[in-house]
């Protein structure tokens, strides 16, 4: 048996924390509410959970602050969720350093789903970085900076493979607009967001990825950029 | 019989102004007047009893001011009445004690009793004069109680001046007189009075001079005064009459249709000419009114006469007259053809006591009105020698600079043609010279004026004689044919300098007039062309610096309605007159310098009314303290035109805020109605599959399970998007709706909305299309992916599952355009303007889709980017969207 992961659902709606709580255990989570941020920081300055499920509005602090909080010691995964469907709530808690956010209502699949993905990055974080990433007909090479697409090698310039590599370090989650930029272009390029939108569609193009119907890399308006999960083997 | 019925119906207008008038009076309090004849009558004492009868009946009654004069019996009968206190007020280190109006207003009492009316107040007082106390209290609505002597009243001053020998100078304005709700005549026969004097029961002021005293009541007076007194309390008595028979539809037996006009002057003599025009009238129960001509001459008068005629005609005005102001050179013309088309049938003037042979060469203006009034009456009243003195004062005035210098301009003029014709003589015959000297003439007429021309006209004849005839350099003159030519000259010269400087007058005035006419147009364009308050204040201030100077100040009511110094030019100190501006803002009345209220203020205080209510006011320190009666009217004129301005700011204002209102009704109406159905509909299916598995425990695999947890999602889907495009319309329509445009790839943009509505699209066909080498656009690519997405969604919920949804982007025209299409049954003929509207849900059986907001938000976004959005129906016979983007998008901000 393999030990269950511990989830830390921060959620002062009863209901809602009742029914997340159900699907986590249903899926082989142990997981504990609670309901005030001050009883969230308490519980992560001690045995920390596996993962954070954070609700921005709390009843006595602001959600984005705890992660500040949370931050300032720890890369406990967190995923945030939030009535506030603001691109720039999203945005600022992304860059704070939740590692994805979803917005209520929402579809338990899709939670789960994230859920897994968030905790098999920190998992491939944990067990060393793997060499490549593999994903459909896509497959990065990082230890030699090769890609390849359906066995045939894509030449890329520096600036694209960048780009690509950066996305595939946080394969399955949001990347945001600025932290690809600060990544690749560097500090004080945050503000040029459209030198990212050419870079990504002459990357889609290379990689064979039509952006009516992305297969790898997938727009979120407003956010970021975020390259499909690994395949699962 | 009806025939007779219609004739005695009383005239509608009639009615109305009683109507009116009546009303006026409700809100208002009622003056009573103790009439006398002269003093020791028993006025007071008969105030005071009625006093004490109305405070039995239990009238709330306040002594304000009683003068008992140490005299026992009125003094016994103050008892038991409260007195008010007076208040002191120092001016000049001397304090004197003054009734206090303010706290009478605080108090407000039923009756407040006033003695005296034609007492002059303390200076520092709020009006000069307590007949002008009396009338606030009345306005405020409080009863006053009052006592006057017939001597005091301004139509019969002059008369009893002549009977007494005594002038008074405090008067009371015949209007308060016969406006007075009661007259009660107090009358003691001159025996009994003569007999009171003796015994000390007479007021006498002390150091009053004894024989002046004894003149005063000799029986001969006391008889005259009685005489006027009680006359005059008959007119008052047949006026009331006159307007009880009005309101009844009787006609009144004097109204014979008579007008009559006083011409005056800026002399001293206007006012005796203003009272005697106001006894005719009186006498004659018909309107007058008091004419003044303002000439390019008058401008030039000294401050004293002009304020002497504001003094005038404001006199006229608060006892009735019409006031007018005419302009023109020629003043007999003026007044003759004003009278003739305004109906004046008696026309009253001055004479002046000039010498008769001033008149051979001038007409003067009364022999003028005479000779040119036709059938109009002309009274000719006929002015004391002492008072011409007075008025020919201005002649004496020190000549200003320029004035020097236009002197100068002449004589250098006739130098300078005398030098001229001189050098050339050769040339030149005598007559050609003189011939340049009336040249010279005309030029300075025109140029410089009347003085000068004269002046020019002696030297140029005097320049003549002394270079140009025999003996040269003397002035005499060999050939005595030469004095003709001497005399011929200076009388074309001086005629020519008349004509032109009459010329030159007439070009002023209508250079001023044209002015005046353009100030007003300009304002008036101004104002029609701003749309704040600020603004309007800011080009009224502009408007009056430029015409008239000095400093100007605006108040306007601020919160709580006290009065708010808003503008002011930067020298004034305005605040320490608060105050004034106060009071003109509460009473509508101008108020401060050269007016009764006030007037030790250093700004004249003008209420900017609108129709029914005053909007503030405007306050100005003209130069040197003074208008001319011109400027004051340009200033009225313009504080009325800000008025009329702000009122339509505000109307317009009031109809926009109607006007969102009502928008904001309709559609929190439409909003409710739409929200209930929308939110109840999968609420309730909600809630009944949850009862329905809540009843029933299913295996939650089972088929039945199954189908009602899905419909659970399903219909909870639904309500998120009704939600969130509420939000979404709440947001756009709350105005924090940014464009943050950057170029984006329209594929990806497509892609992405494809991709967000994954779920909802899953029963459909969805193809995506875009042009080979589409560029990257400018645009808010959140919004417009969101755009798609409310298209797709609206394509999914009207559409039938499996119905093929093609999004196509292209371009045009060098913008962008996307289309969204179906092959679906396509939108109703004619809604295709329709559905954009907000709550517009076009009916589809027993389903609605959605809030109806979907498309109103997709027009909104489209519409800040300067694109469109429209519906039509495709070949397919479904419905195809279009959005187009112009691709040099210049976006403005969404306010």
């Amino acid at each position: 048996m393999t030990l269950q992961r511990q989830v830390l659902i921060v959620e002062d709606e009863p209901d809602i924390a009742q029914f997340i709580s159900a699907a986590l255990e249903n899926n082989g989570y142990v997981s504990r509410i609670v309901g005030t941020g001050v009883d969230c920081l308490r519980i992560c300055s001690g045995k920390l959970p596996d993962i954070v499920i954070l609700d921005l509005g709390l009843p006595d602090m602001d959600g984005q602050e705890i992660i500040r909080a949370i931050r300032a010691w720890s890369k406990v995964p967190i995923i945030v969720l939030s009535a506030r469907d603001q691109e720039e709530q999203k945005v600022l808690a992304l860059e704070r350093g939740a590692d994805d956010y979803l917005t209520k209502p929402f579809g338990m699949k899709e939670f789960l789903a994230r859920v897994r993905v968030v905790l098999r990055h920190v998992n491939r974080r944990e067990t060393l970085q793997e060499a490549a990433y593999c994903s459909r007909d896509l497959i990065v090479d990082l230890a030699r900076r090769k890609v390849s697409v359906g066995g045939n090698e894509t030449r890329l310039t520096p600036t694209e493979y960048n780009l690509l590599a950066v996305l595939v370090a946080k394969a399955g989650q949001i990347v945001t607009h600025a932290e690809l930029l600060r990544e690749v272009w560097g500090r004080g390029s945050e503000e040029h967001s459209h030198y990212l939108r050419i870079y990504i569609q002459r990357l889609r193009q290379k990689l064979g990825d039509d952006p009516l119907y992305p297969r790898h890399i997938f727009t979120e308006p407003g956010i970021g950029y975020r390259i499909s999960a690994e395949d699962e083997t | 019989m009806p025939q007779v019925e219609k004739d005695k119906r009383p005239d509608p207008d009639i009615l109305l102004s009683q109507i009116e008038a009546d009303e006026r009076k409700q809100k208002r309090g009622k003056l009573k007047i103790f009439f006398g004849s002269s003093a020791g009558v028993g006025k007071t004492y008969a105030m005071l009893q009625e006093a004490h009868r109305r405070q039995r009946e239990g009238a709330d009654v306040l002594v304000g001011i009683v003068e008992t004069h140490g005299r026992q019996e009125t003094l016994q009968l103050l008892e038991g009445l409260p007195i008010l206190p007076r208040r002191s007020l120092s001016h000049r280190n001397v304090t004197m004690s003054e009734f206090d109006i303010d706290e009478v207003l605080k108090i407000r009492p039923d009756i407040l009793l006033l003695d005296e009316l034609a007492h002059s107040n303390a200076p520092g007082s709020r009006h000069p004069k307590r007949w002008q106390d009396v009338e606030e209290l009345i306005q405020a609505g409080i009863d006053v109680y009052t006592t006057l002597n017939v001597q005091h009243l301004e139509s019969l001053n002059d008369v009893i001046s002549s009977i007494t020998g005594i002038s008074v100078r405090e008067t009371v304005p015949d209007r308060l007189f016969d406006e007075a709700d009661n007259i009660v005549l107090v009358d003691t026969p001159p025996d009994e009075l003569l007999a009171r004097l003796r015994d000390g029961k007479v007021y006498i002021a002390p150091g009053a001079n004894e024989r002046s005293v004894q003149n005063f009541f000799r029986k001969t007076n006391l008889q005259s005064l009685r005489e006027l007194a009680l006359r005059r309390t008959a007119d008052y008595v047949d006026i009331d009459s006159d307007e009880q028979r009005r309101r009844e539809g009787l006609r009144t037996p004097n109204a014979v249709g008579e007008k009559i006009m006083v011409c005056v002057g800026s002399d001293a003599f206007a006012a005796k000419l203003v009272r005697t025009g106001r006894r005719l009238a009186t006498g004659l129960k018909s309107p007058w009114l008091v004419t003044y001509v303002e000439t390019p001459v008058a401008e030039a008068q000294d401050l004293r006469s002009r304020q002497h005629i504001q003094h005038v005609l404001h006199n006229a005005e608060t006892n009735g007259a019409e006031v007018v102001t005419l302009t023109g050179t020629r003043v007999g013309d003026e007044l003759i053809n004003y009278a003739r088309n305004n109906g004046i049938t008696k026309i009253v003037i001055g004479k002046s006591g000039k010498p008769y042979w001033a008149s051979i060469f001038k007409k003067n203006l009364a022999e003028f009105i005479v000779t040119e009034s036709g059938d109009i009456d002309v009274y000719i009243v006929t002015t004391p020698a002492a008072l011409s003195v007075a008025f020919n004062r201005r002649r004496v005035m020190p000549m200003s600079r320029h004035e020097g210098m236009r002197y100068g301009y002449a004589a250098i003029l006739v130098s300078a043609i005398t030098f001229g014709a001189y050098q050339t003589e050769f040339f030149f015959t005598n007559m050609d010279t003189i011939m340049l000297y009336l040249i010279g003439v005309m030029v300075t007429a025109a140029g410089l004026g009347r003085g000068p021309s004269l002046l020019y006209s002696v030297l140029c004849v005097s320049a003549f004689n002394f270079f140009f005839t025999e003996p040269r350099f003397t002035f005499n003159v060999y050939d005595s044919s030469y004095w003709l030519t001497f005399t011929v000259m200076f009388l074309t010269s001086v005629t020519i300098s008349s004509l032109a400087t009459k010329l030159r007058d007439q070009l002023m005035l209508a250079r001023r007039r044209e002015h005046e006419t353009q100030i007003f147009y300009n304002l008036t364009r101004e104002l029609t062309a701003t749309r704040t308050r600020e603004e309007m204040s800011e080009t009224v201030i502009r408007r009056i610096s430029q015409t008239i100077g000095g400093d100007i100040c605006i108040w306007y009511p601020g919160k709580k309605g006290m009065l708010e110094l808003v503008y002011g030019s930067e020298t004034g100190d305005f605040f320490k007159e608060e105050v004034v501006a106060d009071w003109c803002y509460k009473n509508g009345q101008p108020a401060g310098l050269g007016t009764n209220t006030m007037p030790s203020a250093c700004l004249y205080y003008l209420p900017v009314t609108g129709t029914n209510m005053t909007l503030g006011v405007v306050g100005i320190r003209p130069k040197n303290d003074i208008f001319l009666h011109g400027q004051a009217l340009i200033m009225e004129t313009f504080v009325s035109l800000l008025g009329s301005a702000l009122e339509r700011s505000e109307t317009a204002e009031a109809a926009e805020q109607a006007g969102l209102l009502a928008e904001k009704e309709r559609v929190r109406n439409i909003l409710l109605s739409s929200v209930s159905h929308d939110l109840r509909s999968p609420l309730a299916a909600i809630t009944g599959a949850a009862d329905t598995l809540l009843q029933e425990p299913h295996d939650t695999n089972s088929e039945t399970a199954q189908r009602l947890l899905r419909s659970i999602r399903h219909e909870a889907a639904r309500l998120t998007k009704v939600v969130s495009n509420l939000l979404e319309i709440t947001r756009i329509e709350g105005g924090r709706l940014k464009l943050n445009v950057h170029p984006y790839f329209p594929p990806e943009i497509i892609g992405s909305a494809a991709e967000s509505c994954r779920e909802t699209l899953k029963n459909h066909k969805l193809l995506l299309k875009s042009l080979q080498d589409i560029p990257f656009v400018n645009m808010d690519g959140l919004l417009i992916s969101q755009v798609i997405q409310n298209l797709l969604e609206n394509a999914t919920s009207h559409t039938p599952p499996g119905t093929e949804i093609t999004v196509f982007a292209d371009m045009y025209n060098n913008g962008l355009r996307i289309s969204v299409s179906d092959n679906g049954p396509g939108i109703p003929p004619g809604q295709e303007r329709e559905i954009f509207k907000k709550f517009a849900t076009f009916d589809q059986g027993d389903r609605p889709k959605g809030a109806g907001l979907g498309l109103a938000i997709c027009q909104a976004i489209v519409s800040a980017h300067m694109g469109r959005i429209y519906a039509e129906t495709n070949r397919t016979g479904g419905a195809r969207f279009v959005i187009e983007l112009p691709s040099e998008l210049t976006i403005p901000e969404l306010s």
